[in-house]
């Protein structure tokens, strides 16, 4: 019954982002080059709607520094994201490539 | 490396000052993210150790504003609530209230409202009448000519006091100390003012004895005084021009003051041989115990003897002024009475069948109220536009003034109160039953071809559950227009947050 999620083209571009592997607020700014006052609040219409989950990382990987929380698109984001590349067609063109190392 | 420890507090700073808008509950988990990238950022920034990283860094930084705001004020949360609110009955009579508040500040506190409604600054203002001749149709008829305000003069027996008026005001530019004010004056005779008694806030009501000067002599409004020249307390000290020539004004009239209209900022007294040759309008104070049926007759007496005069299809009238004001109020109560008749029985046609009538005696007494209520504020603000803002709807004769006029703001009214009663009694019958919220979720049933066979209409929902409204699509006799039906608790937990969440998506 649920309407289905329109996504703007900013935060479709966002969603591919966090789908390419870029999964922190800091990286997806540094490919995109938005600004932070547009990631941000993206990052969090877009986990609110269920199409990303947020998650602390693994103590191990922080090496003496604070723990960062990364972004990782769910099943649900998926499907809007393949309808939203329909929709834009540029967004291939315009989002990062896919990141070949983890988090 | 000092500029660098600089830029990391600056950051710091910045992200505490973003904290403070994100609600309390999410505030240390917000920090904690934010905190967290600056640290893993400012790894990065030392090893490049560039100034240009370092300001991208403090950039980055300032917009974890923007993000704290989403937090607090997010537009859908913000459209939820405001569309949450508008359904209330605090928004409609808040909405109302601002309206009026609007009004008051665009007029200046309802100046002509008040100059209506309170009593007139002068003494005994039940003594103080117009004199005209009436009979005719045209606008004309109303004024005489300037030697019979002469010849009643001398009629000691019957008036007190009597002075004339010009026929005509007009728009003039008063320049007083460098500073210019476009007004409507009046030419007035002098002795006006002590004819009705008025005690000035400044100065005197009549020229000075002593004047040798050609300077015109002014008297300034209240609203004049105050909204031109910021009350300035020396103003009858200084020289004035009113359209050029030299003047001088001479006093400052009490606030409520008005006369023939409020539109009048200044008056200028003149004497008796500008007159001469004039048709005017004519004010006068009666004796004490003394009818205005024998005032009449008695001054259309003097003037047929004297002059010659027939009156065959015409008659001097004496008119209180203060009826002559009281005069559109009564015709816009008499428009108010008959919208309100109408409406009346267009509600106990069952037309609109507002309000159940079994029902609990304190709801009953809540949704009235707020009726009559909301109906009373949708009637002060057309009053207050119609009074306030028509030109001039309810001055007696100055020449500006006709009935047309009169009659268009009448009208403007008439109409008005029609479309404001029917426009609450609309909103009234799209509300809850119960908590007075306005009816959501409009659903078509039925269908027309079985218009015989079935009910055919909308029904809409009480946001909180209380019950359902079902509005005919047609009228048909054996069918209620709208009927409520009011849901027990079973029906809550469909209406609980959660659900509708579900339902909205």
């Amino acid at each position: 019954m649920g309407t289905p999620v329109k996504l703007s083209h900013t935060s479709a571009l966002i969603l591919q982002t966090v789908s390419h592997g870029y999964r922190y607020g800091f990286d997806i700014m540094d490919v995109t080059g938005l600004p932070s006052g547009t990631v941000y609040p993206a990052l969090r219409r877009l986990e609110r709607d269920q199409l990303i989950h947020s998650q602390w990382e693994n103590e191990a990987l922080a090496e003496e520094r604070p723990l960062r929380k990364y972004y990782r698109v769910t099943r649900l984001g998926k499907e809007i994201l393949a309808s939203a590349v329909k929709r834009y067609p540029l967004l291939e063109r315009l989002a990062p490539e896919v990141k070949t190392r983890g988090r | 490396m000092k500029a660098r420890l600089t830029t990391l507090r600056q950051c710091q700073m910045i992200l505490r000052m973003a904290s403070w808008i994100v609600p309390r509950q999410v505030r240390t988990e917000w920090r904690r993210e934010w905190e967290a990238e600056l640290a893993f950022a400012w790894k990065t920034a030392q090893a490049k150790g560039s100034s240009s990283v370092l300001a991208r860094l403090r950039w980055r930084c300032s917009g974890a504003f923007l993000d704290a705001a989403w937090y607090r004020w997010n537009r859908e949360d913000l459209r939820h609530r405001g569309e949450y609110w508008s359904q209330t009955p605090t928004f409609v009579l808040s909405a109302l209230l601002g309206v009026l508040l609007l009004l008051a500040g665009a007029s200046g506190a309802f100046p002509r409202m008040r100059s209506i409604l309170l009593r007139p600054p002068y003494a005994d203002p039940q003594r103080v009448v117009t004199v005209s001749r009436t009979g005719g149709i045209s606008s004309a008829e109303w004024v005489v000519p300037y030697l019979w305000v002469d010849l009643w003069r001398r009629h000691e027996q019957a008036l007190e006091g009597v002075a004339a008026y010009s026929w005509s005001p007009r728009r003039t530019t008063i320049r007083i100390r460098g500073r210019q004010a476009d007004v409507v004056s009046l030419r007035v005779e002098d002795g006006l003012f002590q004819v009705f008694g008025v005690e000035p806030l400044l100065g005197q009501t009549s020229r000075p004895s002593d004047a040798q000067d050609s300077r015109i002599c002014l008297l300034l409004s209240y609203e004049t005084w105050r909204r031109k020249f910021s009350r300035d307390p020396d103003i009858l000290e200084r020289n004035a021009t009113l359209d050029g020539q030299p003047a001088i004004v001479i006093g400052v009239l009490p606030e409520r003051f008005w006369f023939p209209s409020a539109d009048v900022g200044v008056w200028r007294l003149e004497d008796k041989s500008s007159f001469s040759k004039e048709l005017v309008g004519v004010v006068a104070r009666l004796r004490p115990q003394v009818s205005e049926r024998w005032v009449e007759w008695v001054l259309q007496r003097d003037i047929s003897n004297m002059t010659g005069e027939a009156f065959t299809d015409s008659s001097v009238e004496v008119w209180p002024l203060q009826e002559r004001i009281e005069q559109p109020l009564i015709s816009y109560a008499v428009a108010l009475s008959i919208a309100l008749l109408v409406m009346m029985a267009v509600t106990w046609s069952g037309r609109f069948n507002l309000y159940p009538r079994r029902s609990w005696r304190l709801g009953a007494c809540r949704w009235w109220t707020f009726f009559a209520t909301k109906s009373f504020l949708l009637l002060l603000i057309l009053l207050a536009a119609v009074v306030e803002f028509t030109p001039e709807p309810y001055v007696f004769p100055t020449g500006r003034t006709t009935f047309v006029m009169e009659s268009v703001s009448l009208w403007v009214f008439s109409v008005g109160c029609m479309f404001m009663l029917w426009w609450s009694l609309k909103d009234q019958q799209s509300r809850c039953r119960v908590c007075l919220r306005r009816l959501v979720l409009p659903a078509h049933v039925g269908h027309y071809g079985y218009l015989l066979l079935g009910w055919v209409g909308t029904e809409l929902a009480c946001p909180e559950g209380h019950g359902l409204l079902h509005m005919t699509e047609t009228d048909v006799c054996w069918l209620d227009p709208a009927q409520w039906t009011q849901l027990d608790e079973s029906w809550e937990s469909l209406f609980s947050e959660r659900s509708k969440e579900e339902v909205l998506g």
